[in-house]
């Protein structure tokens, strides 16, 4: 693991010699003149993971609640299976799915319709509706993060001991009323730690992405247009990428994906590792 | 004087007794206060034939008892004998768990609050139920007390306040908190705990307190201050307390019922259940040959 | 009688209402997962059962765009990648377990080396990738199958030692002391006993592993890349099943096309196929 960590560094060095902390925020990628921005990459990266996460986290802890206090034992179990199921599909089957299944839908249907509500004002609805882009990334991605989300999440609220949600009852709660003032406040630093390993992972996510980001450097903030994330980046140009600059570019955004990838994990554990939490104030 | 007529139903006899209204039970360890002014009884909560099934098996037999307003009634009998379970039934907290049911009637108020056109959160709300294991929620002392307020009533912040302190106060919990209250209810030790949830029930003013097994898990200088507040606590609310402990059931309540197996085998005043049980079973309890 | 008679109370139907809502909200959420996995399924069976017959499973890729071939090279490719990383990953990962479940209970060294896994597993295989790039690829000079093997395998080390350790700390304590009761060394107590314990689970537990690696793509594109011929050379470029959908999928042609999804099929297949097998295993397991 080290290893890896110096041998990234070693190989980005040059590009971070030359380019320097403007980097991050310069969207040129240019092979001809070998000039070379990581921020179309990185805020592709950033949008995606953003939209992938608003989605997932909220669908995941209400699907935890249900198996865990709405649903019969039986279809708990099989709502459950099914959604490990999906976790286990591989990235790549995901992609071509989501390529030639969810764009074309994306293209003839929601996209025109989104640009047809108030919210095609937006600059982040703008442009040409291909179907492709940002936006149907950032869905694709939610699909592949919410079986991890929901499955910790599931345990966290299992986790509440029986005696507390009966105390919460008994006082009159609802169902959703128990959940929310006393279950998601008991296990609020696993689902926490949850979140973060989820991010984590939609960071990295490579191939789903690579198949409908559209591949492009041009720096666009809308979300129909097509861009880039770090990962499918590397997944499209690393094995061609001619001059040892135009490596070293893309080994520093690998390295920045790197450091991201680090960092929300040891943020995931310190949360997992807390003693759950006895929130003290008052509301 | 009014007096309701008390049943007693048991395996093989029923014997029903006219209510003569209860003397005042003096208790040696114990020193008690005057009666009630004017000493009526009113039932508050009156339990009719109610049966009670996990899946197919049958836990409660016909279970008939009056409690009375502003008393305590003990529930004692042996462990497994269907004591918690007969009171979880009042507040429905059996609803929770799909093969669990109950049949018969409770009324309360006249009306019978085990039937589904009685809205359950009703009912939960005017009863209130202390556990056996202590059980803050994970927030603060004054959240946890203020949880009831909050959840069925819209009011102002220093009103609130106000509640919660005469909660805090009313379960004497008061001054060993007032400078902690935004500490999580957890830190507290099991004592204060069991304190604080007893708070927590008050605050919203039930009509009913049920009290399973209150002090088992704590040690026996809180359960003492716990019992001294029982003793405070009848004057407002009607206590419903099951108990392992004899001597405990001997001291703080005014009406005892003994369970064996699901059925009420006896219940009456408790000096008399204590000093002159009618049955060989009640008796055989209470001097320890089993249980 | 109670302090609170005049106090107005929050609306018990709003309150219900609120409930409700996030009932139906939770019941529609579930929906949306379940049936986006049936949709993706039903899509990969529909568009990939096409592609299935003798030549595809038996012939090698015709010339591009010319119809017919199949994509023999491709399946045999990702065995013996697969089989490479998995040479090298189980045993060390293997290891890894044994030692964190049997010598590294409470160790500070061992909690580190769980943190360290734990934070590899998360690491996205793209960067396993460009490190295997620099570490392999690059001091070759070229693209080869062993290096692919190499970065699955680094992949798939974390993953087996951790299941391997779940799986060995499952093993009750009494069975161990009985064995180094016996006078049994530690080490020989735990490699005949602990492990013959075990066995099931940790077939099991390398099953999965390797399944999971087998659908790996983006790690592949860095390290073997691809190859239309038939190669069995591991030290060069070979054909994989992940790698040749991309490129199918990225072309125009339905062939092509059609044939990535058969591929796809495929790998779905392999992988439900293998996760029925593992509950198998663990149902027969429990007879030890």
């Amino acid at each position: 693991m080290v290893a890896l960590t110096v041998a990234l560094i070693a190989q980005a060095w040059p590009s971070i010699a030359r380019f320097g902390a403007r980097f991050l925020w310069t969207a040129r990628w240019d092979v001809n003149k070998q000039l070379f921005g990581g921020l179309t990459s990185i805020y592709g990266t950033l949008a995606t993971t953003l939209i992938a996460m608003v989605i997932a986290v909220p669908l995941a802890l209400v699907i935890a609640l249900l198996l865990v206090e709405l649903a019969h034992p039986l279809v708990s179990r099989i709502v459950g299976t099914a959604i490990e199921l999906l976790a286990a599909i591989p990235s790549i089957i995901f992609g071509m799915w989501g390529a030639f299944v969810l764009v074309p839908l994306m293209q003839n249907h929601v996209q025109p319709a989104i640009q047809r509500t108030p919210l095609g004002k937006l600059p982040l609805f703008t442009g040409p509706p291909f179907g492709i882009g940002v936006l149907t990334a950032g869905l694709i991605l939610f699909l592949m993060v919410l079986p991890f989300i929901t499955a910790v999440s599931r345990d966290v609220l299992r986790m509440v001991p029986q005696v507390v949600k009966e105390a919460g009852y008994g006082m009159g709660s609802t169902t959703w009323e128990v959940t929310r003032r006393i279950s998601l406040r008991y296990g609020l630093s696993g689902i926490v730690g949850a979140v973060f390993l989820g991010l984590g992972r939609a960071v990295g996510e490579t191939m789903a992405v690579a198949y409908v980001i559209g591949s492009s450097h041009r720096f666009r903030i809308s979300w129909f247009e097509p861009g880039y994330t770090i990962a499918s980046n590397l997944a499209n140009e690393f094995a061609e990428a001619g001059s040892s600059l135009h490596r070293s570019a893309m080994v520093e955004l690998a390295l920045i994906l790197f450091a991201m990838t680090i960092v929300f994990q040891l943020l995931a554990y310190a949360w997992l590792r807390r003693v759950r939490s006895h929130t003290g104030g008052r509301a | 004087m009014v007096g309701t007529a008390m049943e007693m139903s048991a395996t093989d006899t029923t014997t029903p007794h006219e209510a003569v209204v209860p003397p005042r039970i003096e208790v040696d360890d114990v020193s008690r206060t005057a009666p009630a002014a004017g000493g009526r009884l009113t039932t508050k909560l009156r339990v009719e034939n109610l049966d009670y099934f996990y899946g197919k098996q049958q836990a409660l037999f016909d279970n008939t008892i009056d409690y009375y307003e502003n008393k305590v009634t003990a529930i004692i009998g042996p462990s497994g004998c269907g004591k918690s379970t007969h009171i979880r039934t009042f507040n429905r907290i059996f609803e929770l768990y799909r093969d669990q049911r109950a049949s018969g009637r409770a009324l309360m108020n006249g009306k019978d609050i085990l039937s589904s056109s009685v809205d359950v959160l009703e009912v939960r709300r005017r009863i209130g139920m202390i556990f056996q294991k202590p059980s803050p929620f994970p927030m603060s002392v004054f959240e946890n007390t203020a949880y009831g307020l909050r959840l069925h009533y819209r009011m102002g912040r220093s009103e609130l306040a106000d509640r919660v302190e005469d909660a805090l106060r009313r379960a004497a919990l008061w001054e060993e908190v007032k400078d902690k209250l935004d500490e999580p209810g957890t830190a507290l030790s099991g004592g204060q705990q069991q304190r604080l949830c007893i708070a927590r029930a008050i605050a919203a003013e039930p009509e009913i307190l049920l009290m399973d097994e209150p002090s088992s898990a704590i040690d026996p200088v809180a359960t003492a201050k716990i019992e001294e507040l029982i003793d405070v606590l009848k004057k407002n609310y009607t206590i419903v307390i099951v108990t392992h402990n004899m001597q405990q059931a001997a001291r703080v309540s005014d009406y005892t019922a003994f369970f064996f197996e699901g059925y009420v085998v006896e219940y009456g005043d408790t000096r008399q259940i204590f000093e002159n049980p009618a049955e060989k079973k009640t008796e055989d309890y209470i001097t320890g040959r089993f249980g | 009688m109670s302090s609170l008679e005049g106090v107005p109370q929050r609306s018990r139907g709003r309150r219900k209402l609120g409930d409700r809502l996030v009932r139906v909200i939770a019941w529609a959420a579930a929906s949306v997962g379940i049936g986006a996995m049936v949709w993706i399924i039903v899509e990969v069976v529909r568009r990939g059962a096409g592609a299935w017959n003798w030549d595809f499973f038996s012939k090698m890729p015709t010339a591009a765009g010319a119809p017919g071939g199949g994509i023999l090279n491709a399946i045999v490719g990702t065995l013996l990648i697969t089989g490479i990383a998995a040479l090298m990953g189980i045993p060390a990962g293997f290891f890894a377990g044994v030692y964190l479940a049997e010598y590294g209970r409470n160790g500070r060294v061992a909690s580190t080396i769980r943190l360290i896994g734990n934070v590899m597993m998360g690491v996205p295989s793209i960067i396993v990738g460009v490190f295997a790039y620099a570490v392999v690829v690059a001091p070759m000079g070229h693209f080869s199958a062993f290096a692919g093997g190499v970065a699955l395998a680094i992949i798939m080390l974390p993953v087996m030692a951790r299941t391997s350790e779940d799986i060995l700390n499952l093993v009750p304590n009494e069975l161990r002391e009985s064995a180094l009761a016996m006078g049994a060394s530690r080490w020989r107590a735990t490699l005949g006993v602990v492990v013959r314990a075990a066995r099931s689970g940790l077939l099991t537990a390398g099953i999965l592993a390797v399944v999971r690696v087998s659908g790996e793509t983006a790690p592949l594109l860095l390290t073997v890349l691809n190859n239309n011929f038939w190669s069995s050379d591991i030290g060069r470029p070979m054909a994989n099943m992940t790698v040749t959908i991309y490129q199918y999928a990225n072309t125009p042609y339905a062939d092509l096309q059609q044939k990535a999804w058969g591929a796809s099929l495929l790998i779905i297949v392999g992988v439900l196929g293998a996760n029925l097998l593992v509950r198998l295993i663990m149902q027969r397991g429990k007879e030890w």
